[in-house]
């Protein structure tokens, strides 16, 4: 199960309620590797950070990004206008702090929560444990 | 630079290499080194080895392959710079921490720096906690001006393991003058 968590940057709650239109399209996925190759790319890559704090992914961005993934431009664009989505970015915030979680990426594999981007043996130890019990 | 201080930082190298030599330093430098980067890629996750360590229904040797699985990370999840800035900081603490026992035990705790040595390690930590991402001892700080992510917190690790490793290398400075002074007082050092 995958969550938005709205922490940094005006686009980051417009960003994760793309991730929400995408899964109406059922194209999360696609939506959300395209949307994470292109900050990638174009501005972690070379060290750019500072983009963290601008409004980069604009309504407009993520409708455009969303149909070179294969998403429909136009159902994207609405659904994003909507803002119906808003009140659940909100939500998952609010569990996110009752859970503990204050920056990303944060997973959990059964109880055990796990910060940071992790190698895959530490992920694949606890899930043969949760298997195993 | 002066011809004063020329001397001092040539002396300190010969001390530095003299005291690392031997096997019984540089084997706690080594040990020292992988601890500190044990330590600071598994503070994100306290919880976790506490749990892996003591609740986790896994064999003992299981349980040292999970601890050491993190060793995995450092050259293939964070930056270029984030993993050498690390590997850095972590060789410079094995450093420091075998030229200061080797003082400690020729002359005892008088004369040691240790405000470098302490400020490096605080500096260490926090950088620790951000190069491993996600979540840190900075973390509450950063939260409350509403900046905790991933990469934001690589960024300002950088910053902070430049400042701990430039304190470690003066501490390991003033350190290996204080064992060219042991090591003259042994007759192993050419002054």
């Amino acid at each position: 199960m995958f969550r938005p968590l709205d922490i940094i940057g005006p686009d980051s709650g417009r960003s994760g309620e793309g991730a929400y239109c995408a899964n109406e399209q059922n194209k999360f996925t696609e939506y959300h590797d395209a949307v994470f190759e292109y900050m990638w790319i174009n501005f972690y890559k070379s060290g750019d950070y500072g983009k963290e704090f601008e409004d980069i992914l604009t309504l407009e961005k993520l409708t455009s990004l969303s149909a070179d993934a294969g998403l429909d431009k136009d159902a994207m664009s609405d659904c994003l206008k909507s803002g119906k989505y808003a009140l659940q970015i909100e939500e998952v915030v609010k569990q996110g702090r009752t859970a503990g979680i204050s920056g990303t990426p944060t997973f959990f594999v059964g109880e055990q929560k796990v910060q940071g981007p992790q190698p895959f043996n530490i992920f694949k130890t606890l899930i043969d444990i949760q298997l195993k019990s | 630079m002066n011809s004063l201080q020329k001397t001092k930082l040539k002396l300190a190298g010969k001390s530095l290499l003299k005291v690392l030599v031997s096997p019984l330093y540089f084997i706690l430098a080594v040990f020292v080194t992988l601890l500190t980067v044990g330590v600071i890629l598994w503070s994100l996750n306290v919880e976790l080895l506490g749990y892996i360590l003591f609740e986790a229904p896994i064999t003992f040797s299981e349980k040292i392959s999970f601890f050491s699985y993190i060793y995995e990370s450092i050259f293939t999840t964070y930056s270029s710079i984030q993993s050498v800035g690390l590997v850095v900081f972590a060789v410079l603490s094995g450093i420091n921490t075998s030229l200061l026992v080797y003082v400690v035990r020729g002359k005892g705790f008088k004369d040691i720096p240790k405000k470098s040595g302490t400020g490096a390690m605080i500096f260490g930590v926090l950088s620790g906690g951000c190069i491993a991402c996600g979540t840190s001892l900075l973390t509450p700080l950063l939260a409350s001006v509403g900046a905790t992510s991933t990469v934001l917190l690589g960024d300002i690790a950088g910053i902070l393991i430049f400042i701990g490793s430039a304190l470690l290398f003066y501490s390991i400075f003033r350190l290996s003058l204080i064992a060219a002074s042991v090591l003259a007082k042994n007759k192993q050092i050419d002054k």
